[in-house]
């Protein structure tokens, strides 16, 4: 049976529960409300696009709407220019934090995995690029995180800003959950293109015939879909320089803050001019070698289109050159995006090289 | 109408009743354990060419054994590159001669991109970070993993470094099925 979108509680998906929308109004806190069942969920993934609303705002997640600094605690790699260095909390925060934003307006983009059964201390693993305004993304920073309460269950969430309306306007906040859901009626065999709230893939490309410069994705809708996934898998036909075009854009409209780790060395910069694309990597991978990425792009206009990415690259054999670590932003914020494209400076995309891409429709 | 359905179509008791499966393009739990405390391995049977992708998770209570993914059962061929951040200390590594494929640390929540793309190496960037006491976490591990072979992944296999699964460890396959 072949059926259209469908929309509801699909078992061994993983689907949006809370979507916060885009906020009209600044606020001081944010709540999902008694929704949640962390004890039967396990696993939350929580998505947090912050707008900042005030000079110096940190935002952070509340189980429960803890803010007992004490029961929380981090460790990261914090990336900011030329920087990677240690940056770790115990006891000090009000809640796993999500954000940063220096300035009123900077952009922050987090997404944080939780998992949430009781019995043991709650953990949770983010990876955010933060303070994204003009032509600056200030910094990338995976990291860890632990909530110490080992006994209640999570029913809720709550984003807390450290500053009076440091939620500002354009915040958004999901939250997306494992369904495991027992009853209703049983049907037969069905067959859907799309699921609401759930990662469904738009789209598919497999390099044939010759390598290639650059494969695109069109016809999309960034405003209804907000959040792409984009995953890529590549093989060098020579030397690659590879990256993600929005709207066919080739201005200098692309800006990013990098880590990268090849061998001993570990490396940081900020690119703040000079960028025509979303670089996957910030060096050339060499003919015959392999490598991937995974992309999150929040992609609703009215701000600046945030995204990180990450993944292993300039593979031979066993060994990898190096594994990078970007956040990047798109800085045009009116346009509804309606391509995506991977652009190499040649056609050194070899014959194998796979790109796909993922949407989550929140709103179906 | 709120239909049972369900990605595997498996029902309780009839694993070859097609009666409530769904087919759709995105992500599908393919494996959900909580260990009891007493198994020494758990496997997923996959198709890596057809999937491409998986996401995996795992939340370690062990605070003796790490946690190694292994794939078609295999525990040579693979290597690293590592940016860590160990008790405050900073550093990257790699290791191109390696038996494991990719690790949960001790005591940690472990998140794993693993990549099996049909004709091309297999590769996964890791991120596991591993609890001490209190409100310290004291090690956060991000590493890129590849595995030197292009052929179809058809397993996956968790096992620990030693002894047995701790109980109440949980490990979740999402799988990119179409």
């Amino acid at each position: 049976m072949q059926f259209g979108n469908l929309a509801g509680l699909i078992n061994g998906t993983e689907q949006v529960i809370y979507d916060s929308g885009d906020l009209g109004a600044a606020a001081s806190s944010l709540a999902t409300g008694s929704i949640l069942n962390g004890d039967a969920d396990g696993w939350y993934l929580v998505i947090v696009r912050h707008v900042s609303g005030a000079t110096s705002t940190t935002v952070y997640l509340q189980p429960n709407g803890d803010s007992t600094s004490s029961h929380y605690g981090r460790k990261g790699i914090y990336c900011s220019g030329a920087s990677a260095a240690d940056n770790s909390t115990a006891g000090t925060e009000a809640g796993y934090n999500v954000g940063y934003g220096p300035t009123t307006g900077d952009v922050s983009f987090t997404v944080i995995r939780i998992y949430a059964k009781s019995g043991t201390v709650r953990m949770a693993y983010a990876l955010g690029t933060w303070g994204q305004a003009g032509s600056t993304v200030t910094s990338v920073f995976p990291y860890g995180l632990v909530w110490t309460d080992t006994a209640a269950n999570i029913t809720s969430f709550t984003l807390y800003s450290n500053q009076t309306n440091g939620i500002g306007v354009g915040t958004r906040l999901l939250v997306l959950r494992p369904t495991a859901f027992t009853g209703g009626t049983s049907t037969g065999a069905i067959t859907t293109p799309y699921i609401k709230g759930s990662w469904v893939r738009v789209g598919s490309q497999i390099v044939s015939g010759s390598a290639a410069s650059s494969i695109t994705f069109s016809g999309l809708n960034g405003n209804t879909d907000v959040l792409y996934y984009l995953h890529v898998a590549y093989k060098a036909a020579g030397s690659e320089a590879h990256g993600i075009r929005l709207n066919s854009d080739s201005g200098d409209n692309y800006k990013g803050q990098y880590v990268y780790a090849s061998n001993t060395s570990v490396a940081a910069a900020q690119v703040t001019t000079g960028w025509n694309r979303m670089y996957l990597r910030n060096n050339g991978a060499t003919t015959g070698h392999y490598g991937t990425h995974n992309m999150m792009l929040f992609a609703k206009s009215g701000y600046v289109r945030s995204a990180h990415l990450t993944g292993p690259q300039d593979i031979t054999g066993t060994t990898i050159t190096e594994i990078n670590l970007m956040g990047d932003m798109w800085t045009n914020t009116a346009d509804n995006i309606t391509s995506v494209a991977l652009v190499d400076n040649a056609a050194n995309m070899d014959i194998g090289t796979q790109f796909e891409l993922y949407a989550l429709r929140p709103n179906g | 109408m709120q239909a049972k359905l369900n990605p595997q179509g498996a029902i309780a008791g009839d694993s070859t009743s097609t009666k409530g499966k769904i087919s759709f393009p995105g992500f599908q739990k393919v494996l959900d354990f909580t260990s009891a405390g007493n198994e020494s391995s758990v496997s997923c049977t996959v198709s890596g060419d057809a999937d491409k992708e998986y996401k995996i998770l795992i939340r370690n209570l062990n605070g003796t054994y790490n946690i190694y993914l292994r794939l078609n059962a295999t525990s040579t061929g693979y290597g690293y590159q590592s940016l860590d951040n160990n008790s405050g200390s900073v550093s990257a590594g790699r290791d191109n001669a390696t038996s494991i494929e990719a690790l949960a640390l001790t005591t940690s929540i472990c998140d794993v991109t693993l990549v099996t793309p049909s004709s091309l190496l297999k590769t996964a960037i890791m991120c596991s970070a591993a609890y001490s006491s209190g409100t310290t976490i004291d090690r956060l591990y991000w590493r890129g993993y590849v595995y030197n072979s292009t052929a179809n992944i058809t397993s996956l296999d968790f096992v620990p470094s030693g002894g047995t699964f701790a109980s109440g460890t949980r490990i979740t396959v999402l799988a990119r099925r179409s």
